[in-house]
């Protein structure tokens, strides 16, 4: 199996044109494919896109992710979580699953569901920047950014 | 994933949408993801790509 893999940045489309971006009308993200399973990997999701973002403490999935998976939201470990511009707080329930990435790695992690969550996923520091090395490049347009798997000993 | 700005941007929005496993075209849409996938199947796409369509694709900071 293979330790790294190499993407390059995906394009969005951005309604207007961003200032902060030159007046571009797309914006590059770092996003990777994952399915998501229950504990027994029974039925996956689809190949769902998901933000690699080191901003974000821990994994976090839209609560539709969870009604895919028939997970109920509400049985989790609940918490709170906060946006960086808005002071509003929202209902974070967390769950324990699986994710296989780009097809590739399988990993368990306990990850946050949230019915409020702007967008399908978002891979972040507790589960998988803990398990991946990971690489910006910006150095060329599109980006590109590489993981690379980290071996955990115990 | 590859540049999707022009492909999204037409795309019908506050939807869960399908892409074809080449996120060459939409192939399905719902209001929520079973509907997308199913969707999908019927016109032949058996393993899609899900993702959330904005109501507006604004930047964001999400962590």
């Amino acid at each position: 199996m293979a330790n790294s893999l190499i993407r390059q940045y995906t394009g969005l489309p951005l309604d207007k044109p961003d200032p902060g971006l030159g007046g571009a009308k797309t914006i590059w993200a770092p996003l990777l494919g994952v399915r998501v399973s229950g504990k027994h990997l029974q039925r996956p999701s689809p190949q769902i896109p998901a933000f690699v973002d080191s901003g974000s403490p821990y994994c976090l999935f839209h609560s539709a992710v969870a009604d895919y998976l028939h997970i109920n939201l509400k049985s989790g470990t609940e918490a709170e979580l906060g946006g960086v511009i808005s002071a509003h707080k929202e209902a974070l329930y967390f769950h324990r699953v699986n994710l296989t990435i780009e097809n590739t790695w399988t990993i368990e992690v306990f990850a946050g569901f949230s019915k409020k969550l702007s967008v399908a996923a978002i891979l972040g520091r507790a589960g998988f920047f803990d398990r991946f090395r990971v690489r910006f490049d910006h150095s060329q347009s599109p980006p590109e950014f590489e993981i690379e798997k980290i071996d955990l000993i115990n | 994933m590859a540049d999707l700005t022009l492909l999204l941007d037409k795309a019908p929005r506050e939807c869960w949408l399908a892409l074809a496993k080449d996120e060459s075209k939409v192939v399905g849409r719902g209001e929520n993801i079973e509907e997308a996938v199913a969707e999908a199947k019927e016109n032949g796409e058996d393993d899609p790509v899900v993702l959330w369509a904005p109501k507006e694709w604004i930047p964001a900071v999400y962590g």
